[in-house]
C-alpha cells in the first residue's frame, strides 16, 4: 500500500498540480477538498503494475454514510509523458456505495493519475489518486 | 566553388593516398559513426540500419531500477539514412527516416505488433575547425587542435502519437508527437594517428502540443528540454577495420500540463556501447555491428519506463569526389 499514493484535486484544478508524494495520507478514508465525498481505493493488483488492472472504489459522504447511484468516470493519464490509455475504463456500480473499474491499462511503468469524477445530482468533484506503476 | 572543389578533391586524394589508416583514421573517425552523416573524406552517404531493442527493465522516479516482470517490449527499427555535402566539404544535409515493428506484450492485456513510421529527422552539420591528425605533440600547438563540427537538426512528428494510439498496449505509438529542434557540437580530437576521443553535446527544444485523453478531455502538454551528450573512444586498426567504445546520456527536464510543472518527472538516462565497423569494400561500403545497453542498475537512471539492451547492424554506401 506504500506505493499507492493519492491525492485530492478539486475540479477547477488541473490534474498535474497534485503532490506526487503527500507523505502520511490515509489512503483508505480520501476525503474531496469540498467535502462533500469521501472514498477509499483499492487497486488489483496491489500495487498496481503495467498492464491490465483495476480499481475498488468505496464512496461515502461526509457524514460516511455509502452514496448509492453516483456516475464515476475515471481516466487515466502520465502526466510526465502527456499521454493516456486508448481504453476508457468501465465502472460498474456494485450497490451501497461500492463501485469497481476494471479496464485500466498502464501499458507502461511510471507515474500514472487516476482522474476520478465523481457526479451525485448536480454536484461533480474529482478526486486525482496517484500510483507508481511498477 | 570549382576551385574549391578541386581543392578538396585533392585534399581528399591526398589524406586516401598517404595511407591508408591515416585517411581511414579521419574519415571514421569523423561524423561517419552517426547514422546518415557523411564521412569527412566523403561526399555523400546513403545508410540503412537495422536494430533491435530489448526491454529488460525500468528505473522510477528516484533511481530505483526493476527488472520487468509480465512484459515483454520488443522493437525492431530500419532506419533508411543519408547525407549530402552541400557544394563544399565544410557543410552537410543529412536525415534520417525510422520504421518501426514493436511487440508489446503486458499483461493481462491481448499481445499486440504493430508496424509504423517512426519520428523522421532532418539535420545541418558544419566542420568549423580541423584536426591535423598528426598526433598530439606539445610543442607543437597546431596538434592540439580538434575537428569541431557544429550541427543543427529537427525531428518531425512522423510517427504515430499516443493521442493517436487505438491498441491496449500502445504497441502502435511509434512517435513522440513532439516538434523538436535541437542544436550542438562535436569535437573530435585525435590523440593518435589511430585513436581518437569525440564528444558531442546537444541542446533540444522539444515543442508543446495538444493531446487528448481518451475521455476526449484535452491538454496542452509541454515535453521538458532535452540535452544529450556522448563520449565516444575510437580506434582505427587499420584501412578496413576500426572500434569505438561509446557512453550516452541524455536529460529532460520535467515536463507541463496546461503550464504547471510536473514534479519529478525529470529523466535521466545512461547507457553504454560499443561497435565494430568493416569496409567491406574501402571506401565504399561499410558494415558497422554496435550494442548498447542500459546498465541495470540504481541511481544512474531517473523515470525511464523501458531500459534496454539494443543490437544494429548498418550497411552504409559511401560516395566520394
Ligand atoms: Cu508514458
Amino acid at each position: 500500500m506504500s506505493k499507492l499514493l493519492a491525492v485530492l484535486a478539486l475540479a477547477v484544478l488541473p490534474a498535474c498540480s497534485s503532490d506526487p508524494d503527500p507523505a502520511g495520507q490515509d489512503l483508505a478514508h480520501v476525503k474531496s477538498a469540498s467535502g462533500a465525498f469521501s472514498a477509499a481505493f483499492v487497486p488489483h493488483p496491489d500495487p498496481p503494475t503495467t498492464g491490465d488492472n483495476a480499481l475498488d472504489i468505496a464512496l461515502s459522504d461526509a457524514d460516511a454514510a455509502p452514496i448509492e447511484g453516483a456516475t464515476i468516470q475515471i481516466e487515466p493519464w502520465m502526466p510526465g509523458h502527456g499521454h493516456g490509455t486508448p481504453v476508457v475504463p468501465e465502472l460498474s456500480d456494485l450497490g451501497g456505495g461500492n463501485y469497481h473499474a476494471s479496464h485500466i491499462d498502464f501499458m507502461m511503468p511510471g507515474f500514472w493519475e487516476l482522474t476520478v469524477a465523481v457526479t451525485v445530482a448536480d454536484l461533480r468533484d474529482e478526486i486525482v489518486v496517484a500510483y507508481d506503476v511498477k | 566553388m570549382q576551385k574549391l572543389l578541386t581543392s578538396a578533391a585533392l585534399g581528399a586524394a591526398l589524406v586516401a593516398s598517404t595511407g591508408s589508416a591515416l585517411g581511414q583514421a579521419c574519415c571514421t573517425a569523423t561524423g561517419s559513426s552517426e547514422l546518415g552523416v557523411v564521412g569527412r573524406c566523403h561526399f555523400a552517404v546513403l545508410a540503412t540500419q537495422l536494430s533491435y531493442d530489448r526491454g529488460f527493465g525500468s528505473v522510477d522516479a528516484h533511481g530505483k531500477y526493476q527488472s520487468l516482470e509480465g512484459a515483454r517490449v520488443d522493437d525492431a527499427v530500419l532506419t533508411l539514412a543519408g547525407g549530402v555535402r552541400l557544394g563544399t566539404p565544410a557543410l552537410q544535409l543529412h536525415a534520417t527516416v525510422p520504421l518501426r515493428l514493436q511487440h508489446r506484450d503486458l499483461r493481462g492485456l491481448p499481445p499486440a505488433t504493430r508496424l509504423g513510421p517512426g519520428d523522421a529527422s532532418l539535420g545541418f552539420r558544419a566542420m568549423v575547425l580541423e584536426d591535423l591528425v598528426a598526433g598530439l605533440d606539445l610543442s607543437e600547438p597546431s596538434t592540439l587542435l580538434p575537428f569541431v563540427e557544429l550541427f543543427v537538426a529537427g525531428r518531425f512528428p512522423t510517427g504515430r502519437d499516443a493521442g493517436d494510439s487505438d491498441t491496449p498496449t500502445q504497441a502502435d505509438v511509434t512517435g513522440e508527437g513532439a516538434w523538436t529542434a535541437l542544436g550542438g557540437a562535436q569535437i573530435t580530437k585525435f590523440v593518435t594517428l589511430h585513436q581518437a576521443i569525440v564528444a558531442t553535446g546537444s541542446y533540444a527544444r522539444r515543442f508543446p502540443h495538444q493531446v487528448a485523453g481518451a475521455s476526449g478531455q484535452t491538454r496542452r502538454y509541454a515535453p521538458g528540454d532535452e540535452i544529450d551528450a556522448k563520449l565516444a573512444y575510437v580506434n582505427v586498426f587499420d584501412l578496413f577495420w576500426s572500434a569505438t567504445v561509446f557512453s550516452t546520456a541524455r536529460f529532460t527536464a520535467r515536463a507541463s500540463n496546461d503550464g504547471v510543472a510536473v514534479p519529478d518527472s525529470d529523466t535521466r538516462r545512461v547507457r553504454f556501447g560499443a561497435g565494430l565497423s568493416h569496409y567491406l569494400s574501402y571506401p565504399y561500403w561499410q558494415l558497422t555491428g554496435s550494442a548498447s545497453f542500459d546498465p541495470p542498475v540504481d541511481e544512474l537512471g531517473k523515470n525511464v519506463p523501458f531500459t534496454s539492451a539494443t543490437a544494429g547492424l548498418t550497411l552504409q554506401r559511401n560516395f566520394t569526389y
